[in-house]
């Protein structure tokens, strides 16, 4: 970290043969994993295998029984605590905003402790306010207690952020929400995350809340560390019957949320809306899409069984309109296909242009299955 | 009228006749001539009333600005890390102590101090701590682990999570048992006059020596009456502080 306290970048988190025990309760054994440079490894597994506890070894509310945790290389014991803590963001469940203080000195908490001036404070905190989605003219001056579930949630975040630290740990941060927010607050930290690309630990109980937010999975069952790698992996290859289990029979619909629709679709034959339709030219489709000028999608013309030649415009079926966005996962992609009639799915970009198409052997390509 | 206006009206005029009372000769006359038209006595002429309530304020002032010091240092030491070996022996002490009859305590007091002004203070000193002990316990120990735990994990030290969210979050439980420390120190000190320590209690001894019930109640109302507003003045000072229960309103 260096003389200038928590200005300093470090990043790699690693545990190493880390034990903890609670008096004759063992709530870590044995435990080794890598946090690699910006990335997100999510602590996963049933209540009180040791997700919280590894954590907190990390910011040292907590220390090791045996073995190092170490962040860039240095064994955090080597931190004097608190200056170790201004420099690792901490994000817990709502109680962790302080109830007397605004939404603005809760931002400001660490950068306060690191001697800022009030005014950088302030500013600061009017950035994380917009940059997590909340006014900070309305909000600056609430009170914890003045908030929903998500803001407070929001807040946590923001604080975390504050002082810029290359580290975040979160412990359930979204837990106390209900399902919807929680996808929007999901989302919002995956697109914050790639602007700030911290090394993020993350914990939580929600499998789906993983495979959306995590880089690596750290599956974890008493203590011990069961299973490491990409949600993909881990969903696609479970390491044992655990495993298996944990992560439940519809696994490989799970693992549809990893892929994003851009990197599988395929092109899609479309033509203009005032120009003619020859299927004889689209021998091998069973759909044509239908755009306008600016090859914005209209609509679909299915096939059904039809070999003539017509207007674009009447064939289609502007019923057919649904479609998935360039970024959406390819669990989306299925769902829109089972909601069609067609046997896929038209892909479009954010101004709403046709760009491609998802059908069922995309959908196959991206599950492993073995030969029979 | 609000009941809230009402309270107000009420103890603006409780003030007002508490004034009148104690600094208008003419106007406590006629107060206790109406309740007291057989008495011939009715002033007590060897002290002024409003030299007694000075001597009474000045005990009840030292002691209990002593007790907060002295209790919220105890308070707060049995709270810390090193300190949490004694928080189960200063909480009974303090429970065991506040049984104990407040005529009790100035009896063990004197003989070491003497009579007068100084055995007083120390029992009301005593008595007064009490409270604040008590109470500056409970607020702390009231205060979500989870939320110092958080204070702890943004990298505040030790003496931070105090100062930033201990102490702001349990303000209004502390000052809740300094106002108690106060309010019974001012009906208590009355026995001071016992040992010749001055103060309200004197017109009441006085009173009850002659069988003189004009003295016995002026002294009463006098105590009465501060023991009211000074109540009302730490109500309004309880509403600076953080407030769990209450939605704080921008
Ligand atoms: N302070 C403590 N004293 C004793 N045992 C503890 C303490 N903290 C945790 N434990 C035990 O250590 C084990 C791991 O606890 P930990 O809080 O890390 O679990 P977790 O995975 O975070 O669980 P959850 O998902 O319920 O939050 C549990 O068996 C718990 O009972
Ligand atoms: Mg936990």
């Amino acid at each position: 970290m260096g003389g200038t306290g928590a200005e300093a970048r470090y990043s790699v988190i690693e545990f190493e043969n880390v034990s903890k025990h609670y008096g004759s309760t063992v709530a870590l054994d044995d435990v080794s994993f890598t946090v690699p440079d910006g990335t997100v490894s999510v602590l996963i597994g049933p209540s009180g295998c040791g997700k919280s506890t590894s954590l907190k070894l990390v910011n040292r509310l907590l220390e090791p029984t045996d073995g190092y945790v170490r962040v860039d290389g240095t064994p955090v014991r080597e931190f004097p605590p608190q200056i170790l803590r201004r420099g690792i963001g901490y994000v817990i469940q709502s109680v962790g905003l302080l109830p007397h203080m605004t939404v603005e000195e809760n931002i400001g908490l660490v950068p306060k402790l690191l001697g800022r001036h009030k005014r950088d404070r302030s500013r600061r905190a009017g950035e994380l306010l917009d940059l997590i989605g909340l006014s900070p003219d309305e909000y600056r001056n609430k009170y914890p207690i003045q908030l929903s579930g998500g803001e407070a949630q929001r807040v946590g975040v923001a604080r975390a952020l504050a002082a810029d630290p290359p580290i975040l740990l979160m412990d359930e941060p979204f837990g106390a929400v209900d399902p919807l927010n929680r996808e929007t607050l999901q989302q919002e930290f995956i697109s914050i995350q790639r602007k700030l690309r911290k090394t993020v630990i993350f914990v939580t109980h929600d499998l789906d809340e993983a495979v959306r937010v995590a880089d690596r999975i750290v599956l974890m069952r008493d203590g011990k560390v069961v299973q490491t790698g990409a949600p993909e992996e881990i969903l696609g290859a479970p390491a044992n019957d655990f495993v298996r289990e944990f992560v439940g029979s519809d696994r490989a619909l799970k693992r549809l949320a990893r892929f994003i629709v851009g990197d599988f679709m395929i092109d899609a034959p479309s033509v203009d809306r005032g120009a003619r339709l020859d299927w004889n030219e689209y021998r091998d489709f069973e759909v044509v899409y239908v755009t306008d000028d600016h090859r914005r999608l209209l609509g679909a013309a299915p096939r059904n069984g039809r070999a003539e030649v017509s207007s674009a415009g009447d064939a289609m079926d502007d019923a057919l309109v649904g479609a998935v966005s360039l970024g959406s996962t390819l669990r989306d992609a299925l769902a829109e296909i089972l909601n069609t009639e067609l046997a896929e799915t038209p892909v479009v970009d954010e101004h709403g242009h046709l760009v491609g198409r998802i059908t069922m052997t995309e959908i196959y390509s991206a599950t492993p299955r073995r030969i029979v | 009228m609000t009941s809230r206006a009402i309270r107000t009206t009420f103890q603006i005029v409780l003030l007002l006749f508490l004034l009148l009372f104690v600094y208008m000769l003419d106007f406590r006359l006629g107060v206790l001539r109406l309740l007291f038209p057989a008495q011939r006595e009715l002033i007590y002429q060897r002290v002024t009333l409003p030299t007694l309530v000075i001597q009474h304020m000045r005990m009840v002032a030292i002691s209990s600005a002593g007790a907060t010091v002295v209790g919220l240092f105890i308070g707060v030491a049995v709270t810390r890390p090193a300190g949490r070996d004694f928080l189960p022996l200063a909480r009974d002490l303090s429970s065991f102590a506040q049984t104990f009859p407040p005529a009790a305590v100035l009896a063990l007091a004197f003989p070491v101090l003497g009579f007068g002004f100084q055995p007083t203070v120390a029992a009301l000193f005593v008595f007064g701590l009490l409270p604040v002990i008590n109470n500056t316990i409970s607020g702390i120990e009231s205060v979500d682990s989870r939320i110092v735990e958080a204070s702890v994990g943004q990298g505040m030290t030790q003496r931070q999570v105090l100062f930033r969210t201990e102490l702001p979050l349990s303000a209004r439980v502390i000052v809740a048992g300094i106002r108690t420390s106060v309010i019974i120190n001012i009906g208590t000190a009355t026995i001071g006059s016992t040992i010749g320590a001055g103060g309200l209690g004197t017109v009441i001894i006085a009173g009850l020596v002659r069988n003189n019930t004009a003295f016995v109640l002026t002294g009463a109302i006098t105590a009465a009456g501060i023991a009211f507003v000074v109540d009302w003045v730490f109500g309004r000072i309880e509403t600076l502080f953080y407030d769990p229960r209450e939605r704080v309103t921008t």
